[in-house]
């Protein structure tokens, strides 16, 4: 039987011209698990990131003292970011199982090591101010994103608890114009030095008439407040300081 | 093809350098494992004789056609039994057939070596184990089942059957304990 199946085989193999495979082929297959491994563990970084800017930069006990707050709380969370990092971690799963010797760790510690990872490069992201930006760009841009945070607006709103969530479409020097994720428009009566077109926020108040709203607080979403642009930072539109008086001559004394 | 002496003392890694190098060398391959891969074909699955030999024909021009993938930090063992394993699961999926273990092979070593994992001493027990194994084995969940037949019918060890099944140590040795078990349990 040994040599029946032997030659057998070998015959086949040569009558059907079955050549190995070249190397090259199952290399490349290698290096593409592993990419595909090291840019979802980098996608779910920035995911990560988010998160972390989002958590960060939303003021909790504001809404823990309101009405309903664990709705509030649960609104503020960045559940689309967290289920685009469970995405990417599952595809970061999948590919290392489906490396050479992916199968030798255990499941448990190759995703809690992918956690670590994003963390920490997340955390990178966050502080060079990767996550603000990926945010805006998300909001601006993904239709779809939009929708999610616009719906979460949505449900903050509640004119009867004085909660109005909107963009800022105009600042006037008393009032700003804000555009609640409902269509309505609002004018509210604040300082407004430190507001710009196209912000998001969140405001706690009261309703008064005529689309009139009277803000208690004012909460940017997921950003903080910032001054607007110093002008004079650009040294051609600035006059140039004065130039230093000249010494005072000291009278000599008798 | 008349076998060389002295390819029959080369390891597996170097046959398989060498058969890249030469198709005919494939022959020490096929000649060192065919009994083996055989016996574990006809364990794993419920097929008859015929149809695991042509199974083991497929198994090897994979094996060939694969060459290149081997690692030589594997052994040569663990990578062509995962092959077969693999190819039998998926001619059992393309044919929608439960494997059924066979004993037909089962012998005295292979039973002594279950009677003492199992703590069964007694002459009688032996017997009865002899005569219901295919039936007790059956009556285990298969990925146990398996880790079984490769643990005490094939005597690989725990990174073998790892590299083979392709599952870490510790899943090894869990589904060994859960396998033991639940065969104690029917034993009973």
């Amino acid at each position: 039987m040994t040599d029946q199946i032997g030659e057998k085989i070998l015959e086949k193999i040569k009558e059907d011209h079955i050549k190995p495979k070249p190397r090259w082929e199952f290399l490349l297959k290698n290096y593409v698990t592993w990419a595909i491994f090291v840019i979802a563990i980098l996608i779910g970084s920035q995911a990560t990131g988010v998160m972390i800017f989002m958590i960060n930069h939303t003021e909790w006990e504001d809404y823990i003292q309101q009405e309903g707050f664990l709705q509030q709380i649960l609104i503020n969370l960045p559940f689309f970011w967290l289920i685009f990092l469970i995405i990417f971690i599952a595809v970061a799963f999948y590919n290392i199982k489906h490396t050479k010797k992916g199968y030798q760790h255990s499941p448990l510690i190759i995703v809690l090591l992918s956690i670590i990872i994003s963390l920490a490069i997340g955390t990178i992201v966050y502080a060079t101010g990767g996550g603000e930006k990926l945010e805006d760009i998300f909001y601006r841009r993904v239709g779809f994103y939009q929708q999610i945070m616009r719906h979460g607006g949505r449900m903050f709103i509640d004119q009867e608890k004085g909660r109005i969530a909107g963009v800022i479409i105009e600042v006037n020097p008393n009032s700003v114009i804000v555009e609640d994720f409902q269509g309505n428009i609002w004018e509210i009566v604040t300082s407004t030095e430190k507001f710009i077109p196209g912000q998001r926020i969140h405001i706690f108040g009261k309703f008064l008439s005529n689309q009139q709203f009277e803000a208690y607080i004012i909460k940017p979403l997921f950003r903080p407040f910032r001054p607007p642009k110093d002008p004079c930072l650009d040294s051609q539109i600035c006059p140039l300081p004065p130039a230093p008086l000249p010494p005072m001559p000291i009278p000599e004394m008798p | 093809m008349v076998e060389s002496p002295e390819f029959g003392q080369k390891t597996d890694s170097e046959l398989a350098k060498l058969t890249l190098e030469n198709q005919d060398n494939f022959l020490y391959i096929v000649n060192r494992y065919e009994a083996k891969l055989l016996r574990f074909i006809r364990r794993i699955s419920n097929v008859s004789l015929d149809e695991a030999q042509d199974l083991l024909q497929e198994v090897f021009i994979k094996a060939y056609q694969n060459l290149n993938d081997f690692d030589p930090s594997l052994k040569f063992s663990s990578w062509i039994y995962r092959i077969t394993r693999n190819h039998v699961i998926s001619h059992y999926r393309k044919n929608k057939n439960k494997p059924i273990l066979l004993s037909a092979e089962i012998n005295e070593e292979v039973l002594n070596n279950l009677a003492s994992e199992f703590d069964i001493n007694k002459k009688i027990d032996q017997q009865i184990l002899k005569r219901n194994i295919d039936g007790l084995l059956n009556q285990i969940d298969d990925r146990y089942k398996e880790v079984i037949v490769l643990k005490y019918f094939e005597e690989k060890n725990y990174q073998e059957i790892s590299d083979i099944i392709k599952k870490p140590t510790g899943t090894v040795a869990t589904y060994l304990n859960r396998g033991k078990k639940q065969f104690k349990e029917k034993f009973k």
